[in-house]
């Protein structure tokens, strides 16, 4: 009896010893890190960005002719006072008509943020003396002054076609690009080498903007060259179909050819000179080999470190290509929200963008440990 | 002369007879000179021209300074010869009558680029406006590599700052640029009214553009300034503003031509997305960015509009990339010899 025990505790000891070990482990600790000083960063930078909008004047939220209306209408105490529930509904002033100071805003939105579970006041009686609806949920980040939509909400319902646009464009790019990239550093200034420098010049050159609209006509116009493929101009939300999505795709993947060329390019050239690739050489694999079973796998590992970040850039989509070809996906969302001067919807996104973009750097360092078991995390 | 092998020369009883057959007056032996011995054949190594001969011999390299010479002549002799009405801007049916000038002309030989639908000369203003996108690119470039320069340096000096400067490059990098720029853009046009749309952005490029540089510099000055001669400096007690001046710049000022090269383009891009969006430079104004902007609303029926800025935007960043590029490869010392 005591024996068994003893044994139970013993079991139970060198779990706690294992768990004790795994916190310990320098890997986890530098993520635990990591995690914190995001947060931080997160939190200067909700400062930063309120600091921003709190900058901006009063008639950003409430346009000047509609005041000017309103007193001509009702005369000026209805006026004012409407002007200050808009005003309140953004959270520029409180409900006696005082100004809320910038570190309240700040700390307000800090805990809009924070992933618990909260009620936040959305509707008001005539008189704001009573609550009539709350919304309840995790991350409140705002709400739309031209639709009155939530801004996540309305994220994450446009998240699947950006998604899917940019994702498509990005694997055309990667099958397109890895073998170019390849044969270009194959021969160091070779034929092919010249030949895709010179491409790599000329696309740069392309203005993106000039160059999206061009191909929007050249492939939308019915009677143009691809009058017969019937691509059309725009993206239809109401009649959707993925054939309106081949130009978009056909044009991201062209211009981001180059950019994952010239690095797959720098990378390996870098790689074929080293002292392994010599004694693969002297050792009599063909040229193949080498490239495909050594120097591409460790070209690759600052490569694979991206990854995250390129996912993470799909879901953000293009902000020319789905405003040019009017799709309805998240880059839309924040170039709408910019030419209306949308604050909520700007402030929302940069949070949002940027929390993400954190996200993506911390997940791409994890990822390159287990690509590269040379590489340890320990930080400072 | 004897003994200078290990082993003793064998020379043979013929071979000596042969010697002593020869008249010796023949030789006369070479006097030392001591000048000549001073001489280096090979000529002294000077960084500078290596790079401008390793440059030189780049076919990359004469095409961007042929294409450079030619825009930069371009921008400077072709606004000299505008006549006065190429930049008027036209809004009612009585002031097209007055000058006689139709909007959205197709290209012809009284106007080289067409007319845009305000009724001015396209070729005229194209040329005006890149000089004019041009100068604003520079001033902001010029702007973020004095301070990203300066910054970097003392960042990487100053390791006590580091923690600060370090959080600061984090929250800034994190917002996509785009988003940040056009939200200083939209702050600053709102909180200050009466800013020019011209400084407004140059200072929502450079008012957190420096940090990528800086961070660069930083990281090149935290390698070099362990090295023996920077070491040797400090024990000698130089101070630090001569320690980052004389030693630490010039190592550093290759990297920060090639970048300076590299973000004139970048620059003069951003304008344009930024007057797409509505936040560069206004309509009425002669720029790049301006005039895509005007060009882009009509732009099906009347292609040229976008089509000749849309041409000055690329040779301007052709131009500039080809430079930069074949610029970092010559500013490398490993490809001097």
């Amino acid at each position: 009896m005591e024996n068994t025990l003893s044994r139970g505790n013993q079991k139970i000891n060198s779990f706690f010893r294992a768990i004790w070990k795994g916190l310990r482990n320098p890997t986890f600790l530098y993520i635990v890190r990591r995690i914190l000083s995001s947060l931080l960063t997160l939190v200067l930078l909700v400062a930063l960005v309120t600091t921003l909008i709190h900058m901006l004047p009063d008639n950003k939220f409430v346009s000047d002719s509609e005041y000017s209306s309103m007193i001509a209408k009702y005369g000026q105490t209805i006026a004012d006072n409407w002007r200050k529930t808009v005003l309140f509904k953004y959270g520029r002033v409180d409900l006696n008509g005082n100004r809320i100071p910038l570190i309240q805003s700040i700390l307000q939105y800090i805990y809009y943020i924070l992933p618990i579970y909260k009620e936040i006041p959305i509707t008001w009686n005539n008189r704001y003396t009573k609550v009539i609806k709350y919304w309840t949920g995790f991350v409140y980040l705002g709400r739309s002054m031209t639709s009155s939509a939530f801004v996540l909400d309305e994220f994450v319902a446009r998240v699947p076609i950006s998604f899917q646009v940019t994702m498509l464009a990005l694997l055309l790019t990667y099958i397109i690009a890895y073998p170019l990239g390849i044969a270009m550093a194959k021969k160091p200034g070779g034929v092919v080498d010249k030949i895709g420098n010179v491409f790599i010049v000329l696309n740069y050159a392309i203005p993106a903007l000039v160059f999206y609209l061009f191909m929007n006509i050249v492939f939308g116009d019915p009677n143009g060259i691809f009058g017969w493929a019937k691509f059309g101009y725009y993206y239809n939300a109401n009649n959707p179909s993925f054939w309106n999505l081949v130009p978009p795709i056909l044009c991201m993947s062209f211009l981001a050819i180059p950019g994952v060329i010239i690095w797959l390019r720098r990378f390996m050239v870098d790689e074929l000179n080293s002292d392994y690739v010599k004694f693969a050489r002297s050792k009599g694999l063909s040229e193949n080999k080498i490239m495909y079973t050594h120097v591409l796998r460790n070209a690759i590992v600052p490569l694979v470190r991206n990854i995250p970040a390129t996912f993470i850039g799909a879901i953000v989509g293009s902000y020319f290509v789905e405003k040019i070809w009017s799709i309805p996906g998240t880059g839309s969302l924040f170039t709408d929200g910019l030419q209306a001067l949308d604050v909520p919807v700007i402030q929302g996104l940069c949070v949002l963008y940027s929390a993400m973009s954190m996200l993506a750097f911390l997940l791409g360092d994890i990822i390159t440990i287990f690509f590269d078991p040379r590489i340890k995390l320990q930080g400072e | 002369m004897e003994q200078v092998l290990d082993k003793p020369i064998i020379v043979s009883q013929i071979d000596m007879d042969e010697y002593n057959a020869i008249d010796k007056d023949l030789f006369t032996p070479v006097e030392l000179d001591k000048e000549e011995s001073e001489h280096l054949a090979a000529e002294p190594y000077s960084y500078w021209k290596s790079v401008f001969r390793v440059f030189i011999h780049k076919p990359g390299a004469i095409i961007a300074i042929i294409s450079l010479a030619l825009f930069l002549l371009s921008i400077i002799l072709i606004p000299l010869f505008a006549p006065s009405w190429a930049y008027e801007f036209h809004v009612t049916d009585t002031q097209f009558k007055a000058t006689g000038i139709i909007n959205n002309m197709p290209p012809s030989w009284a106007h080289l680029f067409g007319t845009d639908s305000v009724g001015r000369d396209l070729f005229f203003c194209c040329f005006t406006g890149a000089g004019k996108s041009l100068l604003l690119a520079i001033i902001s470039s010029a702007i973020i590599i004095v301070i990203g320069t300066l910054v970097g340096l003392f960042w990487g000096f100053m390791r006590k700052l580091d923690p600060i400067f370090i959080e600061l490059y984090n929250l800034i990098s994190n917002i996509p640029s785009l988003l940040l720029y056009m939200l200083l853009a939209i702050v600053l046009r709102e909180s200050f009214p009466t800013m020019t749309a011209e400084v407004r952005l140059i200072i929502s490029l450079t008012i957190f553009g420096w940090l990528g540089l800086a961070l660069f510099i930083r990281n090149q000055t935290l390698i070099i300034t362990n090295r023996e001669y920077n070491i040797a400096s400090k024990a000698l007690g130089t101070p630090a503003w001569r320690i980052m001046m004389k030693n630490l710049l010039p190592y550093l000022l290759a990297v920060i031509i090639t970048d300076a090269s590299l973000l004139i383009p970048g620059m003069v891009s951003s304008e344009v997305s930024m007057s797409y969006f509505g936040l560069g430079l206004p309509k009425v104004e002669i720029s790049i960015g301006a005039i895509l902007n005007l060009g882009i609303a009509d732009f099906n029926q009347y292609p040229w509009q976008l089509i000749a800025p849309a041409f000055i935007l690329a040779w301007i960043i052709f131009t500039f990339y080809l430079l930069g590029v074949s610029l970092s490869d010559a500013l490398d010392p490993k490809t001097h010899r």
